[in-house]
């Protein structure tokens, strides 16, 4: 084999990486087909977000594939790459190994909606609910949403999480992009 | 040594019960209910050697005319303590057998090739007692009428725990956890206790807010008295529940209803329930093979109140069109399920399934 060859064979591995993650969110919320069975599925569609890959990566780590693959409608709301700077180093590198996995899957589930909540839902939910709305999640909690100026919190406070541009809609369900992670309620 | 001790009365007490069946009673079932309370069971056993007509006399003997008894309950004790002195001399080696069956190791086939009748029954009490309540095994789900499942209560404290010790720490000379293993749970659990906001996993469920409870190698533990020692645990989503890991036999490996499975993506693999999880199990060889499927846990009951937490819409795409919200009716899915519901009062008016 050339040194040339081997080269582009190392190089291949990047290459994906980085043609996996091509879009930013904008990009693939304004590309989505209307029909929703010509869309990719909740964790095919966010290995395809360039500002999405960390939290992608963690429900892989979680083993959640198959759970947000399949035909089971969920409703995400996905930290971007940026929210998880946030997060010190140890703590980043506890959820990500096996010792740490019950920890991320208990995390992640606060991010997580049973059902197809689209934008134009939430925004409805919200005005007719008085201001303030409320989704369960897979984690037996509650998310309040509620209209910050032009923008929707989930939470309140200083540790609400706000989401951050045009949602995704995907096969099985919604993708919206937050700029901190959920915290758990105390 | 006192857990040993009292396993060594626990298996004299059962080898007492024949005995006493002889002698009359035909009761003499030691503690053959499963409930770990070794020293119960064969105290009634004694009870009933003493006072039975073929053993000492009419019962109801007035004072004076006991003597009779009181000899043969002083044999009989004698008895007793001479099965008690082999009971300790064997129950050390018994104990290592009774280690393995509590792990499940799959070396109950060769115990009982081994031993005689009798052993297994020493084996299995030596069980009960070292791991509780290990024998019966936990149900996590009911279901309701019309088939779907119906969740325990999560906030329960004791919801899934299995009470006794976790598999690799049982029979250990303190208990179910051996020093080591306690300095290491410790430690892990104070540092994970010093990294707030982002709360160590046992702090996020209200459950798990209680000083009484660790988290180590994929189980949350729950210890208590003076010592410390564990007294119940559970496997956790992630941890034990993982794929790879065999379905814990402490755990009822009923499959859920054949629409789960469906719904949820089907295949050769069963569906089992645990702590708003879906998992797929391999039917023969019993291991997880994959988080089928994320649940609510909320109970949507006919004709009691929504739970709180659906104010938005959200059907899945494809049913959108034939269930949409109007004055008469909103439409909310969960686990698998849509429900119709009455806009005025908030009940529950129907279940409706959606793979018709």
């Amino acid at each position: 084999m050339t040194i040339g060859k081997f080269a582009a064979l190392m190089s291949l591995p990047v290459l994906l990486a980085l043609g996996a993650c091509d879009d930013s969110a904008a990009e693939k919320a304004a590309n989505v087909s209307e029909n929703p069975g010509e869309r990719e599925s909740l964790i095919a569609t966010l290995d395809g977000v360039r500002e999405l890959s960390t939290a992608a990566a963690m429900l892989k780590q979680a083993g959640l594939e198959k759970a947000l693959n399949g035909p089971a409608p969920y409703t995400l709301f996905v930290p971007t790459d940026e929210a998880f700077k946030a997060v010190d180093a140890d703590t980043l590198a506890r959820l990500n190994n096996d010792e740490g996995r019950p920890e991320l899957i208990a995390l992640l589930r606060y991010h997580i909606a049973p059902g197809v909540v689209t934008q134009e839902d939430l925004m409805s939910a919200i005005d007719g609910a008085g201001g303030t709305a409320e989704l369960a999640n897979v984690a037996q909690g509650m998310l309040a949403f509620s209209k910050q100026g032009e923008r929707v919190a989930i939470g309140s406070g200083d540790q609400a999480a706000m989401i951050v541009g045009a949602p995704i809609e995907t096969s099985n369900g919604v993708i919206y992009s937050i700029d901190r992670l959920i915290a758990p309620q105390e | 040594m006192r857990k040993i001790m009292l396993i060594a009365a626990s298996l004299a007490m059962l080898s007492v019960a024949p005995a006493a069946a002889q002698n009359g009673n035909g009761n003499g079932k030691g503690n053959g209910n499963g409930n770990g309370k070794g020293n119960a069971g064969g105290n009634a056993a004694i009870g009933k050697i003493d006072l039975s007509p073929g053993n000492s006399g009419k019962r109801g003997d007035q004072k004076g005319k006991n003597k009779p008894i009181e000899k043969a309950a002083k044999q009989n004790a004698q008895q007793i303590e001479r099965q008690i002195d082999r009971a300790r001399k064997d129950i050390r080696g018994n104990i290592d057998d009774a280690r393995q069956v509590v792990q499940g190791n799959g070396n109950r086939d060769r115990i009982e090739r081994n031993r005689n009748g009798n052993r297994i029954d020493v084996v299995d009490t030596a069980r009960r007692f070292v791991a509780g309540d290990r024998t019966a095994e936990r149900r996590l789900f009911d279901l309701s009428q019309d088939g779907r499942l119906r969740f325990r209560p999560q906030r329960d404290d004791d919801y899934g725990l299995i009470t006794g010790c976790p598999p690799g720490l049982a029979a250990k000379n303190n208990g179910c956890l051996p020093p080591g293993q306690a300095k290491k749970i410790a430690r892990y659990d104070r540092q994970l206790s010093q990294r707030r906001p982002y709360y160590h996993y046992l702090g996020w469920s209200p459950r798990y807010r209680n000083d009484d409870y660790a988290y180590s190698d994929g189980y949350a533990y729950r210890t208590g008295g003076s010592n410390n020692l564990i007294t119940a645990f559970l496997p956790l989503v992630g941890g034990a529940l993982f794929q790879g890991n065999s379905w814990p036999q402490q755990y009822a490996a009923d499959a859920v209803p054949d629409y789960y499975n469906s719904y949820y993506g089907g295949g050769a693999d069963n569906y089992r329930y645990a702590d708003n999880t879906l998992f797929g199990v391999n039917p023969q060889s019993n291991t997880i093979t994959s988080i089928a499927g994320l649940l609510t846990g909320n109970d949507f009951t006919v004709g009691q109140r929504i739970p709180s937490g659906y104010d938005m819409y959200n059907v899945p795409y494809g049913y959108r069109d034939q269930y949409r919200d109007d004055a008469q009716s909103l439409y909310r899915y969960s686990d698998g399920y849509v429900y119709q519901v009455d806009p005025t009062t908030r009940l529950v008016q129907a279940a409706i399934q959606l793979l018709t």
